[in-house]
């Protein structure tokens, strides 16, 4: 064995970069959250203005939360704890720089084209193709440096943080790529590769693991390794760590399905969903048992120190949102819970709760470290913790109350057997103080994060003039080679071959030839994402039993495709589902359940996961359509109580027949069968907008509407759910 | 015969029991696994600390 040591440094430059981001996104990304739970109890904050709505401004905070905070915290623990981990520094730094700039680019992207209405509508991907492309770019950028980076590393064996970082890169890939697979349109627009059922299945796929892919496994990666050091003891149990992480690696991915029930998915793939999310219990106490164990000894230091004290709180949040998760799944609570802000708060608690406490108890473990200084202010973050904890305990108590009054008056009957508030606003007006509350706990919250934000600018400012370099020595991972010890099985006489090959299996020498091989690891850890997808996926794709075709059900005329393409632009799926579930509650409340067969030209599907205003699928022809339009104009006019902002500028805006045939030539290129619209799809767009506007006008409403948005977005309600009410006979 | 004829004949509820084997085998196959590696997982627990105990980084 060789004795030859190496000196090597880190590049802790990168890791800099990505605090710093992690801590600005962070107070960008909830003071858009604080905004729209404004909006919501004040609706006129939009001004009037397309940019500034609910629907447009609900999908920043979503995807500035999770991939601008959370994103950059990720990259932030993986690039400071594998360079330790495995003794090596970074494969490339200018992967690294790639890594981190295009990343930032891509928020800005993000920023710059969602509320301008551009959007696959799908939530967390929501952003549109080119920026889906740039995504898997910058993806690839960061697997090859840190997969090179294993490959150069000097420390023989994998710590299971890093198992957690290769999960993560390897099935956040295989997610987004699915997931996002569509036809272009234009630069700006695309057409999901999958249409309803199908297309809600493979986004709910992706939803749940994107959840489980990008905040959870990283998030024990960072737990793993920075919980242990900020305790300054190892972890409580190593053999559980590999248990959780196996578990959650072959339990997670089969859950997703549980985002559908009681819709028009299949029974079965529910009910898989459901099972497996309540197996998720077991692997995710274990994990956060775990960790708060690792504290063992040191519970004394919590008291006094400002990063244990957000790791237990981080942790044990972990602990209950995954007590809740798996409760939600479970179908007669999830009748009650589905739609309702019960969702939000478990959300909620979430990512501010483990995502963000482990973030900020990471960045205050960080920052000396990374800055070579002292911490500016120990008791600015104490205050952030205190602020953060009641903040978000006054916001996700406030949003679970109004979830569960919510679920409740929905679903409640009078004496006579009648919806005890027919009226959904009532349900709406109910809500509003704890709305209100949801305000004040959020404002505690974003004030904590701006703490933090100012205490690491002014702990950076106190930085020494240049930084010293951090380096470390080891000796390189060839040294070890031949000295791995061999598992020894005893071969005793009364052993048949079979019997000692079995015991040599059991004894498991195979796994830690694994553990070793960063290749082999990876590609049996994808083995299981992919087995587990296609499980779910081939059945719901190849049998026709599934998706029943109904006759009457025809493809969207080119106005309606137009229109329907102005909704998912303004984001309406934010407010209101488009999916009545098999009870009697919403059968009464909003019509005939919805069929798969109904969502076979839905591209992308728009069931929607909350209501914070009614379920559409099935008001086509409910209203006139100058109701459509005064309600669009000032939804006050036509129901006082409502909190919808208004869409005055969907009467000025002109409709752009020039791309109705390009619409309509791509849904085509997907099967939709279009008949004559391949040939003239503006002409019949612009005839039908013209009987349409007669209409409204010959209702008392305004002149002139046939060239403008608001029609084609009333062509589109006015046909949402009518096909089946034309229903002689389905196939 | 197409892919889809052979799917749509098959069993359907054998999809929901398949994984459950699946995993079974896979957790007791990890819990043998880890039976009986008491030292090697002790010093595998220890990765994250070592570089503390060698090279004491700037303590706030």
């Amino acid at each position: 064995m060789s004795t030859e040591v190496e000196k090597f440094n880190y590049d802790d430059a990168v890791v800099r970069k990505f605090a710093f981001a992690t801590a600005l996104w962070g107070v960008i990304a909830t003071l858009v959250g604080l905004w729209l739970a404004l909006m919501l109890v004040m609706p006129s904050l939009s001004f009037g203005l397309p940019q500034l709505t609910f629907g447009r401004l609900r999908p920043l905070h979503t995807n500035a939360a999770i991939f601008a905070f959370a994103g950059n915290a990720i990259f932030a623990a993986i690039y400071y704890s594998s360079q330790r981990l495995l003794k090596a520094r970074m494969f490339s730094d200018k992967l690294s720089n790639v890594h981190f700039w295009g990343w930032q680019a891509i928020i800005v992207a993000a920023a710059l084209t969602l509320p301008f209405g551009i959007t696959q509508s799908k939530e967390y991907a929501e952003l549109e193709w080119p920026i889906d492309i740039a995504i898997a770019v910058v993806w690839i950028a960061f697997a090859v440096n840190f997969f090179g980076t294993i490959a150069r590393r000097r420390e023989r064996h994998i710590y299971v943080a890093i198992w957690f970082y290769m999960a993560t890169i390897i099935t956040v890939a295989i997610l987004h790529i699915v997931n996002n697979l569509a036809l272009p349109v234009s630069a700006t627009k695309s057409y999901s590769l999958y249409a309803g059922v199908q297309d809600a299945f493979i986004q709910w796929w992706y939803g749940h693991n994107a959840v489980a892919f990008f905040l959870t496994t990283p998030f024990l990666g960072l737990m793993y390794y920075f919980l242990p050091k900020a305790a300054n003891r190892p972890v409580f149990s190593y053999r559980l760590s590999i248990l959780h992480f196996w578990s959650l690696v072959f339990i997670y991915i089969w859950a997703g399905p549980h985002h559908l029930h009681y819709t028009a998915l299949p029974e079965w793939a529910s009910t898989l969903g459901m099972l497996f999310s309540v197996m998720l219990w077991m692997p995710s106490w274990g994990g956060m048992i775990n960790g708060l164990l690792t504290l063992r000894g040191a519970w004394n230091r919590v008291a006094e120190d400002p990063v244990l004290k957000f790791f237990v709180v981080g942790v044990t949040f972990y602990g209950m949102a995954t007590f809740e998760g798996p409760l939600l799944s479970i179908k007669s609570v999830n009748a009650l819970s589905h739609y309702t802000d019960w969702t939000i708060a478990h959300v909620h608690s979430g990512a501010l709760g483990w995502n963000g406490f482990m973030t900020f108890g990471m960045l205050y473990w960080l920052a000396p470290r990374i800055f070579q200084t002292k911490l500016w202010s120990k008791k600015l973050a104490e205050l952030h913790f205190w602020f953060g904890t009641f903040g978000i305990l006054l916001y996700i108590v406030a949003i679970y109350a109004a979830g569960v009054t919510q679920g409740l008056m929905w679903r409640a009957f009078d004496a006579t057997g009648r919806l005890a508030y027919p009226d959904f606003v009532e349900t709406v007006v109910r809500i509003v103080p704890m709305y209100w509350v949801r305000v004040l706990g959020g404002s505690l919250f974003v004030t904590g994060m701006v703490m933090g934000l100012i205490n690491i600018v002014m702990t950076w400012r106190t930085r020494p003039r240049r930084y010293a370099d951090v380096s470390d020595e080891a000796p390189p991972l060839g040294a070890y080679a031949g000295v791995t010890p061999r598992l020894e099985v005893p071969r005793y006489s009364q052993m048949t071959a079979s019997g000692h090959a079995f015991v040599y299996f059991v004894k498991a020498q195979w796994h830690r030839v694994w553990e070793r091989s960063p290749l082999k690891f990876a590609l049996w850890a994808t083995a299981a994402v992919v087995v587990a997808s296609a499980f779910e996926m081939v059945p719901t794709f190849l049998i026709r039993s599934n998706v029943p075709t109904i006759a009457s059900v025809k493809p969207y005329t080119p106005l309606e495709l137009v229109g329907r393409d102005i909704y998912v632009a303004e984001g309406c799926y934010n407010c209101h589902s488009q999916m009545i579930r098999p009870i009697r509650a919403e059968t009464e409340r909003y019509g005939e359940y919805s069929k798969p067969g109904e969502f076979i030209y839905d591209r992308p599907f728009q069931w929607g996961s909350r209501r914070i205003g009614p379920d559409l699928q099935r008001v086509g022809g409910k209203y006139p359509d100058l109701w459509h339009v005064r309600h669009m104009e000032d939804p006050r006019s036509t129901t006082p109580q409502s909190i919808m902002p208004s869409y005055a500028w969907l009467e000025k805006t002109d409709l752009d027949f020039g791309s109705v045939q390009q619409r309509v030539d791509a849904m085509a290129m997907l099967g939709v069968p279009y008949g004559d619209a391949v040939l003239h799809g503006e002409r019949m767009a612009r005839a039908q907008s013209q009987e349409i506007a007669a209409r409204i006008a010959g209702q008392g409403g305004p002149k002139h509407l046939e060239t403008k948005q608001i029609v084609a977005l009333v062509a589109y309600l006015q046909r949402l759910g009518t096909d089946i009410k034309h229903q002689g006979s389905g196939s | 015969m197409k892919l889809s004829d052979v799917v749509s004949s098959m069993h359907l509820p054998v999809y929901a029991e398949v994984p459950l084997l699946l995993f079974m085998g896979v957790f007791i196959g990890v819990v043998l696994h880890l039976a009986g590696r008491r030292d090697e997982l002790t010093a595998m627990a220890a990765l994250p600390l070592r570089d503390d105990a060698r090279r004491p980084e700037h303590r706030p």
